[in-house]
């Protein structure tokens, strides 16, 4: 039965009067605390009942307090009573209604537990505390029957703007949640002895900062921090930066100073606290009692840490699983426990007789003697323990499929025209050749090749544009022995002369009337044109021996010269074998010979497809470069298994829109550079994946073209998946930090990649294969070190974060560029879009900007596209400029060419009266006579009114101005809660439906959310 | 425990079908409002449900580890309803799932004309306008919570006609209207709408559960040639048990029918498939 301290039944107002949130939310849950605490069996329940009754009765104000008394038919100890208990404790309660709850549950063995439920508005950790332990004392006379005031107290609201943020919910970014997944989770944090005194509170802030440091890639970490031992209002930002040469005694020193420091602002301002992902709750504790500090995760991961008056330091992991995945928090909890402890360890004056503790405690071993280590440092703290690095290691290790391999490429492409000579195996502009035909010409060809001195093992250029004759020269060099060195006769000649040059190819089959350097000139023609007399030794027979590397490419990293990759038969004869079933590569497949034979992208095009039985249709240069001339090839030929570069599908994506005729495409492989999955929005529009098949595989050349592969559905654009995948069956990846450590599921790192795909090293180059491949003493496996960003989900998928150094460094903000472009690509007029930083005048960094390139909108769309890219990114992240392009520029192997917009930009610059308006600049410091009116458009749209008639605009499908009335223009109910979810996802303030219908017009209600604007960010 | 952490208000708990559901969701882990009209009423020719009656469930449901909230509330006044759900909001916080079972089976009996206009407005003020008062109510709260599930008890009354039942017949089709309709305004919004037709229940001492000697009663027949009528009519030869229909009420309470709105769910012996 409820006791009230009111019972007049007016005061009940109906549901429909209250206007806004009626029920408790979890915004609420992220703010009630509970304390349960057991009642003493000698208190009388008239006493129990008289305490709760005046408890009820002096709630401030009246009704404000709910005190309920009920049976529970059950003993104390039943799982169905405990399940009772858990709920209650569970049950938030609201500030504004009713912020305080006290449940009595009696149960039928007649033990009783008090289970007390505050709002922290208005009660504190201490509070409950001393409330739940005055209900219940057990030597209760009458003077002490009194309830002190100071259980509760009514403060300012300062911290609840930022409390009320939980419902904007900020996931990590290392979260890598399941799709679907609902639900929070509670994980318990093991108790460590800490100093009395509350001396642990830094220790366990400076050991979430170092666990911390390894998931975000930033300079420094930062959380909310509510550090409530009386009072409420001491929410507040913390953050520090991590050295991990840092000594773990003065990182604790440091966030002691931190913690201690008055000036709230001067640890974090409030724009940076309700962005933040992880919230700390820290508060007194005490055995006795229960405390649950949230009831829903404050931030989507909420760490909570109870300091016993001994000293103990216990906690508990609370995580919205919809934002971080419970292995993640599992791995959390693990690496909060070791840090926790090596930091007190190392906070505690050192104890002369065991000078090595703390340095045992830090790496988890039992280290004794006087090492150097006895000071320990952040980075002496690994990640994780051996069971975890076992398990991360496991998750992204797929095995080989059994099926053993042929010894060659050419043994295996033999095996497959024995089985259909008949069937087409390239098609060409001059003709078509068969699977006889062609292993006939190249068994020719490797005769000539032979001829003219070509020795197994030696290395052959091939300097040819796409045609048949380069897929007879290429398998021609294979059947010879000899290692094949593709070069693109568009290159340079002086890079032409030194690739040909490092390889040490004497013979280069080129039409090129002399190639720069080489001995040795041979036409393609000469592989075909005499039928030379077949010998014994070559025709059709296995080798026994796997023979030399086949193929080496050149790859130009971002410094120094090319470096010729070693690519051996196997890796190519593994990759068919991984991705066969899979992709169900067959002889009905049709696939096209679109890139450069020096990108290793064709070495998937031309052995997925001649391995698999497929016809290689080669596609000329100039059809190529023309997206609506390649479509029309795709439609004639009924081409089926397409690679594309995400920048080349951009373009043909494009094309497809408004072409017509259908495309027999069953599969489409993306490769060669990172694609962002916005880009697919509209080939989903007009293709549906159940009838097209969308992989996106990452790969390097120093890996054999793919390393994972990922299908994508309209359901992965939507949710913005930067996933690659899992990786292929007998490869491996794994994330390493600096020191080649490795890391947690969701930290980011380097990817390594190791399994059947890495290759031999780099030709002639001893050194720089030493440093890039590698034998890992920690799994004891092969590994190339790709240079490339990622972490790992805990199925073994990875995400691909771009490279290491794309993240530029502008004004001191660290800035992934990746990160800026696929704002861009989420608009629905943009097909591509490519961000670049622009160095200031003579390298100036200060005046360094950055700048925007995107395909698809009008002209006149560049002001929607600013506007647009202003409501997700920060100020510091804008573009200052936004150039419209009828095309990306694109490098000779049809990736983006980055060099290229930097230059265009450059230009741009110089000429600030640029041409035709497709340019529109905001940079008031790169143009000083402008007026700077973008700054202003950038304000202007960062405004509540402007925001809202833009929601209301799309909500009423009809322009809507600053002094329209909701009600009028037709709203109701629905269409309010509709507003007022597009209001929260623009970041703006919350309001109530009551609020609405006071302020009905955008003007009147941008007002009242400017005026609580500014009380978030003061 | 598929609805652990849930709140469940439950109409027509007193006894029947009501308690039947309102014990099934407590074993399924959810917390209670139980209500019922708790008196009997001069329009109405046979007994409801007693405040009695009404503990019995709520301790049956405790016993199962429940935390249950009872309250007397006739559904014919939106006043009452609106109180129930104050209260429950101040205990619970939040009403996830909103069962409307109370509903009346006479006065009935009579050629359609014959009935009074106090007989015909009874009974489609209780088993129609009823299950409106409630989900006006819970509505806003379900909006707020982006989440909800509306349980309308219906019956096989609401998909065919029965000869001198056309107030029962007429409401419980209006019913089957007033969901799919509702199905459609909510569905945006997470709560979802659904109906729960249940063919002739047979009766049961334990739950006290007579709509088979009330109908019996208004046809003028023994409870005996009732219950035979009745299982001459279902292809299954044997009645539907109150439990039936609470297992159908505990899948549209739960996630397990996520996906599922507007819909009609006969539980019928095959009453309906000939
Ligand atoms: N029993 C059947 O054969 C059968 C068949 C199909 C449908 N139904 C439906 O199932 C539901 C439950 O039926 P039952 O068989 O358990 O009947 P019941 O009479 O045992 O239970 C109905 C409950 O509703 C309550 N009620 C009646 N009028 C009310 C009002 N104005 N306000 C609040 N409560 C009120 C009653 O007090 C009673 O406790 C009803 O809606 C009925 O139409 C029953």
């Amino acid at each position: 039965m409820p006791f009230s301290a009111t019972t007049d039944p007016a005061r009940t107002t109906g549901a429909q009067a209250r206007a806004g949130s009626p029920a408790v939310t979890a915004r609420d849950g992220a703010s009630s605390h509970t304390v349960v605490l057991p009642v003493p069996p000698e208190l009388a329940s008239t006493v129990l009942d008289s305490r709760l009754r005046r408890l009820a009765s002096r709630s401030k104000p009246p009704d404000s307090i709910r005190c309920y008394v009920e049976q529970v038919p059950l003993p104390h100890d039943d799982p169905r009573a405990e399940r009772r208990r858990e709920q209650e404790i569970g049950r938030a309660v609201d500030a504004e209604r009713i912020p305080l709850r006290a449940v009595l549950l009696v149960f039928s063995d007649r033990r009783r537990d008090l289970v007390l439920v505050g709002h922290r508005s208005r009660v504190g950790r201490a509070g409950l505390g001393r409330l739940a332990r005055f209900i219940t004392s057990a030597c209760g006379s009458e003077e002490d029957e009194y309830l002190p005031d100071q259980f509760l107290t009514v403060c300012p609201d300062v911290e609840q703007p930022l409390l009320w943020d939980c419902e904007r919910r900020c996931p990590p970014s290392w979260g890598v949640p399941e799709p679907t997944a609902r639900g929070t989770l509670s994980r318990p944090l093991p108790a460590v002895p800490g100093p009395a005194g509350g001396g642990g509170r830094a220790a366990v802030l400076a050991a979430l900062c170092l666990v911390l440091d390894r998931y975000v890639r930033d300079d420094c970490v930062e959380f909310l921090l509510l550090d409530s031992p009386e009072a409420t209002r001491c929410l507040r930002g913390f953050s520090l930066a991590i050295d991990p040469e840092e000594h773990l005694s003065a990182l604790a020193r440091r966030a002691e100073r931190r913690l201690l420091a008055d000036d709230v602002s001067e640890v974090s301002n409030a724009s940076e606290l309700s962005n933040a992902s992880v919230a700390v709750v820290l508060s007194q504790g005490s055995r006795s009692e229960k405390y649950t500090a949230c009831l829903a995760p404050i931030r989507p991961l909420t760490v909570s840490w109870e300091f016993a008056e001994d000293g103990t330091v216990f906690g508990t992991l609370h995580a919205d699983t919809a934002a971080v995945h419970p292995r993640v928090v599992e791995q959390l909890a693990g690496q909060l426990d070791r840090a926790v402890r090596a930091v007190l360890a190392a906070a505690e004056p050192a104890e002369p007789t065991e000078p090595a503790a703390a340095a045992a405690a830090a790496d988890g071993s039992d280290r004794a003697g006087g090492e150097p280590a006895a000071r320990p440092r952040g980075r002496d703290l690994p990640a994780l323990d051996p069971p975890e690095v076992a398990a991360v290691l496991a998750a992204a290790d797929v095995p080989a499929p059994p099926n053993p391999l042929p010894v060659s490429i050419g043994t295996a492409f033999a095996r497959i025209a024995d089985r259909h000579p008949h069937k087409v195996a390239l098609s060409g502009e001059q003709g078509d050749l068969t699977y006889a035909e062609l292993h006939d010409a190249a068994q020719n060809g490797a005769r000539v090749l032979r001829r003219q001195g070509v020795e197994p093992g030696d290395r052959v250029g091939i300097c040819l544009e796409r045609e048949a004759g380069l897929v007879v020269a290429m398998l021609s060099v294979l059947m010879a022995g000899a290692t094949y060195v593709p070069m693109d006769p568009q290159y340079p000649s002086d890079r032409l002369a030194w690739t040909a040059a490092d390889a040490g190819a004497r013979t280069v089959i080129t039409r090129m009337a002399e190639f720069p350097g080489a001995a040795n000139v041979l036409d393609p023609d000469r592989l075909t044109e005499s039928a030379v007399p077949g010998r014994d030794d070559d025709a059709g027979q296995e080798p026994t021996a796997p023979p030399a590397a086949a193929y080496a490419i050149y790859t130009s990293g971002s410094t120094g010269r090319p470096k010729g990759v070693l690519v051996p038969h196997s890796n190519v004869l593994s990759l068919v074998s991984a991705t066969r079933a899979d992709l169900r590569l067959g002889p009905a497949d049709v696939w096209t010979l679109f890139h450069s034979s020096a990108f290793d992208f064709s070495v998937w095009e031309i052995w997925g497809c001649l391995l698999t039985g497929g016809t290689l249709v080669v596609v000329p240069y100039w059809v190529s470069r023309s997206p609506k001339e390649f479509r029309r090839l795709l439609v004639h030929r009924r081409v089926t298994v397409l690679n594309q570069t995400p920048s080349a599908f951009a373009a043909l994506v494009e094309a497809d829109r408004s072409a017509a005729g259908d495309l027999s495409v069953r599969l489409v492989v993306f490769g060669g550079e990172a694609l962002d999955v916005a880009l697919l929005r509209p080939w989903f529009h007009r293709h549906s994946h159940l009838h097209c098949r969308l992989v996106n595989m990452y790969g390097i050349t120093e890996t054999t073209v793919h390393v994972t592969a990922q299908s994508l559905t309209p359901a992965d654009v939507a949710a913005g998946s930067r996933s690659v995948g899992r990786p292929l069956p007998g490869w491996r990846v794994s994330v390493r930090d600096v020191s080649g450590g490795p890391l947690p599921f969701g930290a980011p790192g380097e990817i390594w990649v190791g399994g059947r795909g890495v290759a031999l090293g780099y030709l002639g180059r001893p050194d720089l294969t030493a440093s890039r491949f590698l034998d890992d003493p920690v799994s004891g496996h092969r590994f190339y070190r790709s240079g490339d960003l990622g972490r790992l989900h805990p199925d073994g998928r990875l995400d691909h974060l771009g490279r290491i150094d794309n993240q530029v460094k502008l004004r001191g903000f660290r800035i992934e560029l990746d990160e800026i472009r696929s704002v861009f690509l989420e608009h629905s007029s943009v097909s591509a879009a490519a961000v670049v930083l622009v160095p200031g005048p003579d390298g100036d960094r200060a005046r360094a900007r950055l700048d925007a390139f995107v395909v698809g909108p009008g002209p006149d769309t560049v002001p929607t596209l600013r506007a647009h890219a202003a409501r997700s990114l920060p100020d510091y992240m804008m573009p200052s400029r936004i150039t419209v392009l009828g095309d990306l520029p694109r490098t000779v192997n049809g990736k983006t060419d980055t060099a290229r917009l930097v230059a265009l930009a450059g230009e741009a610059a110089e000429t600030p009266s640029s041409p035709s308006g497709t340019t529109d600049d905001c940079d008031r410091e790169v143009l000083p006579n402008r007026t700077g009116q973008g700054a202003e458009l950038d304000s202007d749209v960062r405004r509540p009114l402007h925001r809202l008639t833009a929601i209301l605009t799309d909500l009423f499908e009809r322009a809507v101005v600053a002094e329209d009335d909701f009600f009028e223009m037709g709203g109701n109910s629905l269409l309010a809660v509709r507003l007022s979810r597009a209001v929260e996802q623009a970041g703006l303030p919350r309001f109530s439906l009551h609020e609405l219908y006071l302020n009905p017009t955008p003007s009147r209600l941008a007002s009242l959310l400017e005026s609580r604007q500014e009380v978030t960010a003061p | 425990m598929s609805l652990r952490g849930r709140t469940v208000l439950l109409t027509g708990a007193a006894r029947g079908i009501g308690r039947a559901t309102a014990v099934r969701l407590a074993t399924e882990g959810a917390d209670l409002v139980l209500t019922d009209i708790g008196r009997d009423d001069p329009d109405v020719p046979y007994p409801l449900g007693r405040t009695d009656q009404l503990e019995r469930t709520a301790r049956s449901c405790r016993e199962q580890g429940a935390s249950v909230l009872t309250a007397g509330m006739d559904v014919r006044s939106q006043d009452a309803v609106d109180k129930v759900v104050t209260q429950a909001l101040e205990r619970f916080g939040r009403i996830d799932v909103a069962v409307s079972n109370a509903g009346i089976g006479a006065p009935a009996g009579k050629a359609t004309h014959e009935f009074t206009s106090a007989e015909w407005s009874v009974v489609l003020d209780v088993n129609l306008s009823g299950p409106w008062r409630v989900l006006k109510a819970v509505a806003p709260v379900m909006l707020a919570q982006g989440a909800g599930s509306i349980i309308n008890i219906s019956s096989t009354a609401g998909l065919v006609g029965y000869r001198l039942f056309a107030t029962y017949v007429a409401s419980n089709h209006g019913l089957i209207g007033l969901t799919r309709s509702a199905a459609l305004d909510y569905a945006p919004f997470g709560i979802r709408v659904n109906a729960v037709c249940p063919g002739p229940v047979g009766d049961d001492d334990a739950l006290e559960c007579r709509m088979t000697a009330v109908v019996a009663q208004a046809l003028g027949l023994s409870y005996e040639e009732q219950e035979a009528v009745d299982l001459e009519s279902v292809p299954t030869e044997s009645l539907v048990q109150p439990a039936d229909v609470a297992g159908a009420v505990a899948w549209l309470a739960g996630d397990d029918s996520r996906r599922v709105t507007g819909s009609v769910v006969t539980v019928d012996s095959g009453y309906t498939v000939r």
